[in-house]
């Protein structure tokens, strides 16, 4: 749990990254991630923090039975588009978004992608296999052509950007530093 | 074309440059030498360029028919401007107001939010806050352009107070937990900022290939912006960062020590990086002075400005559900939610303002292209809340009136005041603004927890709040039907490929909306989208 904590807060602070790319003064795009590699972490591990995420995040709009809101948030129980053997419709939809859902690759890193992925996918009778942190960064390279986003020191939170999805050098903006 | 080739020649030297005289070389060279005139007479009053009014169109609609979905920031103006040129317009809207995003909540308004209970504001009479938009920037001209065409009057919002506070926690140091005055914080920067750097001028230790004139032009600088001893050039206190005695009969006033620089610094850096930090609103385009609004609120502009100029041409309770389009016409079917009944209505064209994340969700038959460009883009999640509170403790207690308070709780971000009717009673202020998985999560708690975690944390800056509380009211934009997003979150791909489609007809529908601009998430956005639309709408019918 600790190591997953630390990922989470990590993570916070890409997306407050990402949010200053729009400023211009941090260069963090094409560096390669410095963290010190990490076991790999456990199917049960990964199914642990998927929840914690789901029960954060996700549920805003899917609600707890994963049912979604008929004809408006997809359902995720019983989905099959979510639950082929090969994970990469999922997960690149969870990375850059569709239609209304936001984009999760600026605030999540592939741990995590992979974490919410595989809680999905067995969550609410769906059954299908976990999805690895490297099935993630194969998916995000395939996206962004830019593997990893460096993190920055702590505590950066966004002001209003929180679209994530880093595209080769430009900032993700779409969202005033200012917010309306 | 060699005149524009000659332009390019030009800004690929100075990329992002165009001098007068060349922009005039321009003018003349494509629109004659009266056109320079009136450039230059107008030179002095439009510094800045961009559309500020309508465009000015000839020949007239006709009664020619067109379908307005949506009356929100884009349908509204897009609707208005049709009618002046003569088209038979109706505008079915799916809310029971006019607006959209625009939404200025008072006692009775409503909401009810997907998987969430029906809410419903109960604040006395005068106690108002913006759930969407909230302040206008002074080069939105579009909002300037129609509050003045319809007597709407505005105030100042002030978005910068320097009696406001700043508020960090979860940072290193005495100051951790604590609050301060912005103009505290503000002076105490710039004096430190000044006296090292004047005295590395001074000691010759600044680094940098200056001249003797301007080093000692850059030390009177910093001694004057940063309040220095102009013999030590150390900083110290001064009114600059205001007194926590004022002056009376009794005494001068105090005036605390600046705080130890050491123990400024992360108080400082954090409050910096923080959601819509301080610097934000002194400094950038969008949120420095001047900021304006109506004086009932934002939602004056389309309750009593567009409502009433478009009278029973707008269909309230009408929830689009398909666009259907042939060779010489449109046809909508909408449930009419005062009825039940699912109804249609037909027409020669379609200006549709419903967001993207909305749209998709109708049955349409767009093309495959177009109807992929609708799917290309994401949408952000934002959460608001105002709370309404008995008193105007901020005001009586903290002499704030006015302006904004910056914290760095994520799940806070900023405190908004009420920026008129100082001295009422009660008021209701921007008590949580939140984005992203924050967002998300707060969305997803029942109402009574998020006023609850709110107030916990408007409690860490002003305690009087719990006792003031009178209720909460929460727009969670992700979770409102027809806006499901709070603005669209383009990257430069989609910006590059979808954005260019969707500005474009399909068929007979036009799409308007902020999705259609560079100013995402602000009105202006979306009355040049419909400025745009309008223009391009009225070229193809004059065209026949």
């Amino acid at each position: 749990m600790t190591r997953f904590s630390s990922v989470r807060s990590r993570a916070a602070t890409i997306v407050g990254a990402v949010a200053f790319l729009a400023l211009g003064s941090v260069p963090l795009i094409g560096q390669a991630q410095d963290a010190a590699p990490a076991a790999a972490p456990t199917e049960q591990e990964l199914i642990a923090e998927g929840e914690k995420i789901y029960t954060n995040v996700c549920i805003a709009c899917h609600q707890p039975n994963g049912k979604g809101v008929d004809g408006i948030y997809l359902p995720l129980a019983g989905n099959p588009l979510l639950t082929t053997e090969d994970p990469t419709y999922f997960v690149r939809t969870v990375l850059t978004g569709r239609g209304g859902m936001p984009p999760f690759a600026g605030p999540y890193d592939d741990e995590q992608i992979a974490a919410i992925t595989t809680y999905v996918r067995q969550a609410w009778g769906n059954d299908a296999a976990a999805v690895s942190p490297e099935q993630v960064a194969a998916v995000r390279a395939e996206i962004t052509g830019v593997p990893v986003v460096q993190p920055t020191p702590e505590g950066q939170i966004p002001s209003g950007n929180v679209s994530g999805t880093p595209v080769s050098g430009a900032a993700t903006a779409g969202t005033p530093e200012a917010t309306p | 074309m060699d005149r524009v080739e000659g332009a390019g020649a030009a800004s690929a030297r100075h990329p992002g440059i165009i001098t007068r005289r060349r922009f005039l070389q321009m003018v003349g060279a494509t629109a004659g030498s009266a056109a320079v005139m009136n450039v230059l007479t107008a030179w002095g009053q439009m510094p800045m360029g961009g559309q500020t009014e309508p465009p000015k169109l000839q020949g007239n609609g006709n009664g020619t028919k067109v379908i307005v979905i949506g009356a929100g920031p884009g349908g509204c103006p897009a609707a208005w401007e049709l009618v002046k040129l003569g088209y038979d317009v109706t505008v079915i809207e799916a809310r029971d107001r006019v607006g959209g995003h625009v939404f200025t909540v008072r006692g009775g308004a409503k909401t009810q939010a997907y998987g969430k209970d029906e809410q419903v504001c109960d604040w006395p009479e005068g106690v108002w806050w913006d759930a969407g938009p909230s302040r206008i920037p002074f080069y939105h001209r579009s909002f300037f352009h129609y509050a003045k065409e319809f007597n709407i009057p505005l105030i100042d919002h002030k978005n910068l107070n320097l009696n406001g506070w700043v508020y960090a926690e979860n940072i290193d140091g005495p100051l951790n937990g604590k609050k301060m005055r912005l103009h505290e914080l503000q002076a105490d920067m710039a004096g430190y900022t000044s006296q090292y750097l004047a005295t590395a001028i001074d000691q010759g230790a600044l680094d940098q290939p200056l001249t003797a004139e301007d080093e000692e032009l850059f030390k009177q600088y910093l001694t004057n912006w940063g309040i220095l001893d102009e013999m030590s050039l150390t900083y110290g206190p001064s009114d600059h960062r205001g007194y926590t005695t004022v002056p009376d009969t009794q005494s001068a006033g105090e005036i605390a020590d600046p705080y130890p620089f050491t123990d400024l610094l992360p108080f400082a850096a954090a409050a910096l990086r923080s959601a819509g930090g301080y610097l934000a609103a002194t400094s950038t385009f969008d949120w420095q002075t001047t900021l304006v609004k109506p004086k009932e609120g934002v939602g004056q502009l389309y309750e009593e400005g567009f409502k009433q100029a478009l009278g029973d041409r707008i269909k309230l309770n009408c929830e689009a559900t398909e666009i259907r389009q042939s060779e010489d016409g449109v046809r909508v079917v909408y449930l009419n939610k005062e009825t039940g009944q699912t109804e249609e209505i037909s027409g020669d064209y379609c200006v549709c303002n419903i967001p993207l994340s909305v749209l998709i969700k109708l049955k349409t038959d767009f093309s495959p292209e177009f109807r992929e460009a609708t799917r290309a883009v994401p949408y952000a999640m934002a959460l608001r809340m105002g709370i309404g509170y008995k008193r105007r403790f901020w005001e009586e207690d903290d002499w704030i009136y006015g302006g904004q308070s910056f914290t760095n709780i994520p799940e806070l971000g900023i405190l908004d005041y009420p920026d008129d009717n100082y001295n009422a009673a009660a008021g209701a202020m921007l008590s949580m603004y939140n984005f992203g998985n924050n967002a998300a999560r707060i969305s997803s708690l029942p109402y009574e927890e998020q006023y609850a975690l709110a107030l916990e944390h408007v409690s860490k800056i002003h305690p009087q709040a719990k006792e003031e509380y009178i209720s909460g009211f929460s727009v969670a934009w992700h979770l409102e039907p027809y806006s499901l997003g709070a603005w669209p979150s383009y990257n430069a791909r989609t910006r590059a490929g979808a954005m260019p489609k969707l500005q474009e007809p399909d068929g007979r529908v036009y799409l308007v909306g902020e999705h259609l601009s560079n100013v995402n998430a602000w009105i202006e956005g979306a009355v040049q989208a419909a400025w745009m639309q309008v223009e391009k709408l009225h070229t193809r019918v004059m065209q026949g």
